[in-house]
């Protein structure tokens, strides 16, 4: 029969999902949870069979096809980590339940319109975050019976104290059960045993998840759930969302209908989902909503970073996995040409907090030393001379774990099975027999394919065979040809069969190595394991990225602002170093993103954005996405901007506050009604409003503290260099522009000559950045210029030698590169003006720009600009292009109008640039010049950077044939940008 | 009565009472394949001695998987039909017929009205879950599962096994076979031979007793059913040959096909082969389309979740556990809770996952009384 309820499907069962599903079903709506991963119990965490005997198996660890725990998902200029599994994010985030700054969320940008609605503002949601506070049961560490003995939290306060951050650390609420028993839901919980495993599922049933409180509560209430059940297309018909969806338990598709349809898979999945959805809207509406949906996607500048070899124990596994905080303001830094929000350090707060894991993956958390990483590291130095003396608490003998064995990695048995001879008796006899043979064949069909087509892509990509391949198309018999004299050179080099079985062995046996010593090369150990700590920064993101939909694969892809993203990652790591070098340590960053370029987050949050008008986002300020009544967005993707702070309780308050909206409009007398489900939540209001009582009794923090002033100790390092260029200029006859480029430079070439020999411009300029890899992972590459023109100026008599100032922006393409669609760029450019993609098509033409400002007698400002050509034209003329600057001598008159008044060629000659590399030298910010007594591997890491990306641009406009060889080594992060 | 009741007919399954009736109710017991009931019924105390001391009335039900049974269908001499013997040796069979008839016998003896527990190992737990779907078990009001219900998750050695098509290859190239026995390696047919010899020996258990190397053919033919080490003493040694015995190729087939496909239907029923390679086309489909495509479950399956929503299950079995993946009883557990919402948060199903226990050693290992008392609770519930 059927039920004349409302029914609600509710996608996702995480922080969104399952508040959605509480109240729903608290209020009588007939409701339905599709959640994509398992059900968790405490025996049910991924793990590995303790025994060897067979090779190891990773069920349950990846989501991928047996639908593991861990989404990781690589999204081009990140990876995203997401849980998936009935509980969501709750199952393994840091059981961290903080609220946002009031401040953030009454933010306004520059046109002065708030970012977040109106409606949500602290005061207004603080009784939903006291509500959520009271269902998860959040507590500070310090109310644990261990809390106060803990030696990582107490070894962090006392770095944050002599790092004059007193004020800004904090204990934040965790929602980690304190006693054995029955919960205030009647779910039986264990008490914290204190061992660290709380983000690879808590084994004690400790963790106050939400299928302890929410959930359990919703399926009491009458929610039907159905796990495993992963939702592929979402579509609207005749008023009803129609689901379609793959149980993964009976392998079948099915569909479920409902008349409310609540998205809460997650930030990013939620984005997707709603972006792939037929929603049965007029085209003109569709494309309106789909230009917005993924615009606003914030990582929540999530960074990790480990302490290793710190001078006391730390112990990262007694304990929760985040039990302190400490808030740290941006580091002053040089302001940009335009400005930007960016430049003022308050803006940029952040976050530092503990990280624990499970003793089981101290080998895997040893991987991060590992010497492959450690480039990036070596750009930091620190000053911080704060030592903290050790704690002499022990930490009490874990008890055994009553439900899942110990995670291992798969590695961890893979190296094992490697040692122990399994692989070798595990063959059977014939096939070890026939290894050789297989070994080849292996080669012969995979690899010397791929090798051979390598080659042949490589060969056509060189400049004779690219002629001949754009004269007589690809593929025509001249193409043929002269590709086979290609490879047939090529292989004068080396056999590709060679190369393919040398790959298939090296691949089979670790490159000859054993066991052991593969695993210490990548650094695969637990060495002085109770000496690391882990720390985990997050902070309010400077600018908003974009979650691209791609139809075709049913995917997503994430544009990043590194422009304003990166120096937020500098920031943490200078503070992380400070805190390894009070601790004694030393600090390795997450390597994805040293190594990669990408950085990981476990916070995502945007794409289907909450806004006062439809213009400016997807959602109303009520979840409800825009012209399609009854389908919300009740996760992270329905928020406007970065909370800055772990942001799961501001999700829950969200959901909590915008799902109560919705009951009142359906059922306005539900919530004074005599239902059970409208006394347990009336109930639960009261009781909320005695924990938020009983928590200021207490002085528990709520929400992180505002930052000191103070920066950190640590420094980046920077890169300053001098450069001498003379040259001719004479006033012009005519404008100085045409579409030909070479017009212009000819026009440029010919007053240069008319200025011969009477006039004459010659510069000294020193560039200097006070933070090299910012201005590597800047995509504008600016370094500042100060130095002197010698110039006989008009109306002087004499040649004169005046100071300037200005900019040099290094290598940069000749336009803005914007790879968003236009429609969804407008939107983008309403919401992030200063958005910067950090994407383009590799540009064949570079550009150096040079900008100098100085005064004459008459105090009259004047401005030398000038711009270098980069290009690859015929002959051999990247000496030319690179020494050639093209310069324009401008007067401002009143009104700031800019007048032309000479133009011409200056050069650098060859003594010059050697005695600019010659001059190149380290600074850092608090010397502003040379630094004294530099660590050489600094120096080395410093210069091979900065030539990397120098003499990698020029390479890339060239010697594009280099690409393939290229592209096939190991890259830093900063190599996409060029 | 007391004693054992052996059904006339072509397969001779025997209900045995272990005891007198007694005051806390009647629970039947379900071997697993290839064993016998004596599984349940050790020399120094098994489940049947420990229920039995708390009072309860045990029967034992050695159905067509019993190694007994099949040893007397081959004391008759192959009928000119035996072809199509091994289609009787199915699970189908025994959940639509062994099972209801020792549970009518049961009523018979206990009255109408008489609930009756069940509690059943490896393919018992099978066949009994398939009876239970097909509602031939409805007098069975409470019921513990051990290792096995509806979804059939393999560890991945058991899946290449499957995915090897040996006993297809037998039926094919061996007519005359009927049974595959752990003890008697040289009746075994040439495929298994073959098979069995290029199976890594690191997979194996070592020793080189008897009783070793039964336990070699045994994780041969299903995964490792227990490590020797864990097992109470005097099990592993010349009393394994009475615990083990032979298995009709007809429910070996149908274990196959089980596997292979991830969850329990009918014999010779469709095969869905590699879910998620299956899902990707789909997901291809659809976006070429740009129309959903139903998928269903193939026909007669037993996935039928009505029965289950008035039964009171526990679902048991061990991490460690190489003959049936834990996966099994964790899709069963989700799938319950999905499909046959309980009446009632208390009646909710239990699962038990007990860290440290392989397959066997629940029944048999030295820490075997905590299995017993989780049994014992949930019959008792």
């Amino acid at each position: 029969m059927a039920s004349d309820k409302v029914r609600a499907l509710v996608i996702g069962s995480g922080f969104g999902g399952a508040v959605a599903a509480c109240r729903l079903s608290q209020a009588g709506f007939d409701t339905l949870i599709l959640e994509r991963g398992r059900r968790y119990e405490t025996a049910d965490f991924p793990a590995l069979p303790t025994k060897d005997a067979l090779l190891p198996e990773g069920r349950r660890l990846g989501w991928g096809p047996n639908q593991g725990l861990c989404d990781v998902q690589d999204l081009g200029e990140l990876i995203s980590v997401q849980a998936a599994g009935y509980g969501g994010g709750s199952l393994i985030y840091a059981n961290v339940q903080l609220r946002p700054p009031a401040e953030l969320m009454d933010d306004v940008d520059k046109q002065k319109r708030r970012v977040w609605p109106a409606v949500h503002n602290r005061p207004a949601l603080d009784p939903f975050f006291d509500l959520v506070g009271y269902m998860l049961d959040a507590a500070p560490i310090t109310t644990h019976d261990a809390g106060l003995r803990l030696v990582k939290t107490e070894q962090l306060a006392r770095v944050s104290r002599g790092l004059g951050r007193e004020g800004q650390f904090f204990y934040p609420p965790l929602a980690v059960s304190r006693r054995s028993g029955s919960n205030e839901h009647g779910q039986e919980q264990a008490a914290c045993k204190q061992c660290g495993a709380c983000v690879t599922g808590c084994p004690h049933g400790a963790k106050n998840t939400l299928d302890h409180n929410y959930l359990a509560l919703a399926e009491q209430n009458g929610a039907k759930v159905r796990t495993q059940c992963e939702v592929i297309r979402i579509e609207r018909r005749d008023g009803l969302y129609r689901v379609h969806c793959v149980d993964h338990l009976t392998q079948e598709q099915r569909h479920e209908e409902a008349e409310l349809l609540f998205l809460c898979a997650g930030a990013v999945h939620s984005t997707r989902l709603l972006a792939g959805a037929d929603l049965g809207l007029a085209k003109e509406r569709a494309d309106y909503l789909r230009h917005r949906i993924g615009v606003g996607y914030y990582p929540n500048a999530d960074a990790v970073g480990v302490i290793f070899d710190t001078k006391n124990p730390q112990y990262p596994s007694w304990g929760p996995c985040i039990t302190m905080t400490t808030v740290f303001p941006g580091t002053p830094t040089e302001p940009r040409p335009n400005g930007s929000p960016d430049d003022d350090p308050s803006r940029r707060w952040f976050m530092i907090q503990d990280g624990g894991y499970a003793q089981d993956l101290d080998r895997m958390i040893g991987m991060v030393r590992s010497p492959v990483w450690a480039g990036r590291n070596r750009f930091l130095g620190s000053h911080a001379t704060a030592t903290v003396p050790a704690c002499t608490n022990e930490p009490d003998p874990l008890p055994a774990v009553s439900g899942a064995p110990a995670l291992q990695s798969i590695l961890d048995r893979v190296l094992q099975a490697r040692q122990s001879g399994l692989f070798a008796s595990a063959m059977p006899k014939q096939l070890k027999d026939a290894a050789p043979q297989l070994v080849d064949a292996v080669s012969d069909q995979l690899l010397i394919p791929v090798v051979a087509d390598t080659i042949k892509r490589a060969v056509r990509k060189t400049w004779p065979f690219r002629w001949i391949t754009s004269t007589f198309g690809e593929n025509s018999w001249a193409d043929r040809v002269s590709v086979r004299i290609g490879v047939w050179l090529a292989h004068r080099l080396g056999d590709d069969r060679k190369i393919g079985r040398h790959a298939a062995r090296a691949a089979l046996t670790f490159g000859g190595q054993s066991a052991a010593q593969f695993g210490t090369n990548i650094g695969y150990n637990a060495d002085n394991s109770d000496h690391r700590t882990m720390l985990l920064a997050m902070g309010p993101d400077p600018s908003p990225g974009v979650l691209h939909y791609h139809a075709n694969t049913q995917s997503v892809t994430a544009d990043l602002d590194l422009y304003h993203q990166a120096p937020r990652y500098q920031d943490q790591e200078l503070a992380m170093r400070d805190v390894a070098r009070a601790l004694g340590g030393e600090l390795r960053v997450n390597p994805a993103w040293s190594f990669l370029g990408k950085p990981i987050t476990v916070h995502s949050q945007g794409g289907c954005r909450m806004s006062e008008t439809p213009e400016l986002g997807v959602t109303d300020p009520n979840g409800q996405v825009w012209g399609c009544p009854g389908l919300y967005v009740l996760d992270g993707a329905c928020l406007p901007a970065s909370v800055g702070a772990n942001p799961s309780s501001t999700i829950a308050a969200i959901a909590e506050r915008n799902v109560l909206e919705l009951i009142k409009a359906r059922k306005p007398a539900w919530l004074e009604g005599e239902s059970d489900g409208a006394k347990q939540y009336r109930t639960q209001r009261a009781k909320a409003v005695q924990w938020r009582a009983s928590a200021e009794a207490l002085h528990w923090q709520l929400e992180p503290p505002k930052p000191n002033a103070e920066p950190s100790q640590s420094e980046p390092i920077g890169l300053a260099f001098e450069e001498r260029m003379q040259g001719f200029h004479s006033a012009p006859t005519s404008r100085l522009e045409s579409i030909d480029i070479e017009t212009v430079k000819a026009a440029f070439r010919a007053l240069e000559t008319k200025g011969r020999p009477g006039h004459a411009i010659n510069v000294v300029l020193r560039a200097q950045t006070l933070n090299l890899p910012r201005f590597l992972e800047d995509q504008k590459h600016i370094l500042t210029l100060t130095g002197h023109v010698n110039v006989r100026l008009p109306g002087s008599d004499q040649v004169k030698r005046y100071a300037g100032k200005g900019h040099l922006q290094l290598l940069v393409p000749r336009r803005k590169p914007h790879v968003l669609h236009h429609a969804a760029a407008k939107v983008q450019r309403e919401i992030a003006p200063s958005y910067t993609s950090s994407k383009g098509p590799q540009r064949t033409t570079r550009l150096m720009r040079y900008t100098l400002n100085f005064l004459d007698e008459q105090q009259q400002r004047w401005e030398l600009r000038g711009y270098k050509h980069i290009s690859d034209d015929p002959g051999a003329d990247a000496w030319r292009d690179t020494t050639e600057l093209f310069v324009k001598l401008s007067r401002f008159t009143v009104g700031r109008r800019r007048e032309l008044v000479s133009a011409g060629v200056m050069h650098m000659d060859m003594a010059g640039f050697l005695k600019l590399v010659q001059g190149m030298c380290l600074i850092t910010p608090s010397s502003n010049g040379p630094m004294s007594n530099p660590d050489p591997a600094r120096v080395v890491w410093t210069l091979v950077s900065f030539c990397q990306f120098f003499f990698g641009s020029l390479q890339r406009i060239y010697m594009p044939q280099l690409q393939t060889m290229l592209d096939t080594l190991m890259r830093p992060s900063w190599s996409k940008h060029l | 009565m007391t004693g054992a009741i052996t059904r006339e007919g072509d397969v001779p399954v025997v209900l045995h009472r272990r005891g007198p009736n007694s005051g806390k109710g009647s629970v039947l017991l379900l071997h697993g394949a290839s064993a016998t009931s004596e599984t349940f019924h050790l020399p120094n105390g098994g489940l049947v001695d420990y229920l039995q001391r708390r009072e309860w009335d045990v029967w034992t039900l050695d159905w067509r998987g019993s190694a007994h049974v099949v040893a007397k269908v081959l004391e008759d001499p192959p009928r000119p039909d035996h072809e199509g013997e091994y289609r009787k040796f199915t699970l189908d069979h025994t959940a639509h017929e062994d099972i209801p008839w020792a549970l009518d016998l049961m009523q018979k003896e206990l009255g109408k009205t008489q609930h009756i527990a069940a509690v059943a190992h490896c393919f018992g737990s099978g066949a009994l879950s398939i009876a239970l779907a097909a509602k031939q078990a409805e007098a069975v009001n409470n019921v513990v599962l051990s290792t096995l219900g509806l979804f059939y998750e393999a560890p991945w050695d058991g899946w290449i096994k499957a995915e090897d098509f040996i006993l297809e290859r037998v039926l094919a190239n061996d007519p005359e076979c009927r049974v595959i026995d752990p003890r008697h390696y040289d009746k075994w047919p040439a495929d298994m031979k073959t098979a069995y010899e290029v199976f890594p020996s690191r997979w194996m258990p070592p020793g080189d007793s008897e009783a070793d190397r039964i336990l070699q053919r045994l994780t041969f033919m299903f995964g490792q059913p227990y490590p020797p080490e864990v097992l109470v003493p005097g099990i592993h040694g010349p009393k394994l040959k009475e615990l083990f015995g032979a298995m009709h190729l007809g429910l070996y087939l149908h274990a196959g096909q089980m596997v292979r496909r991830g969850y329990a239907a009918q014999f010779d029923a469709m095969d869905t082969i590699d879910p998620p390679r299956a899902l990707e086309s789909r997901r291809r489909q659809r976006a070429a389309s740009r129309e959903p495509r139903e998928h269903k479950r193939v026909p007669g399956h037993y996935l039928l979740p009505e029965a289950f929503s008035t039964k009171r299950v526990t679902l048991i079995t061990g991490t460690e556990n190489r003959l049936w993946h834990r996966d099994g009883i964790d899709r069963m557990y989700e799938w319950l809770l999905a499909e046959a919402p309980p009446q009632g948060w208390g009646r909710r199903p239990r699962k038990h996952v007990l860290p440290g226990f392989a397959h066997q050693d629940l029944l048999w290992g030295k820490e075997s009384q905590k299995v017993y008392e989780l049994i014992e609770q949930a019959l008792a519930s």
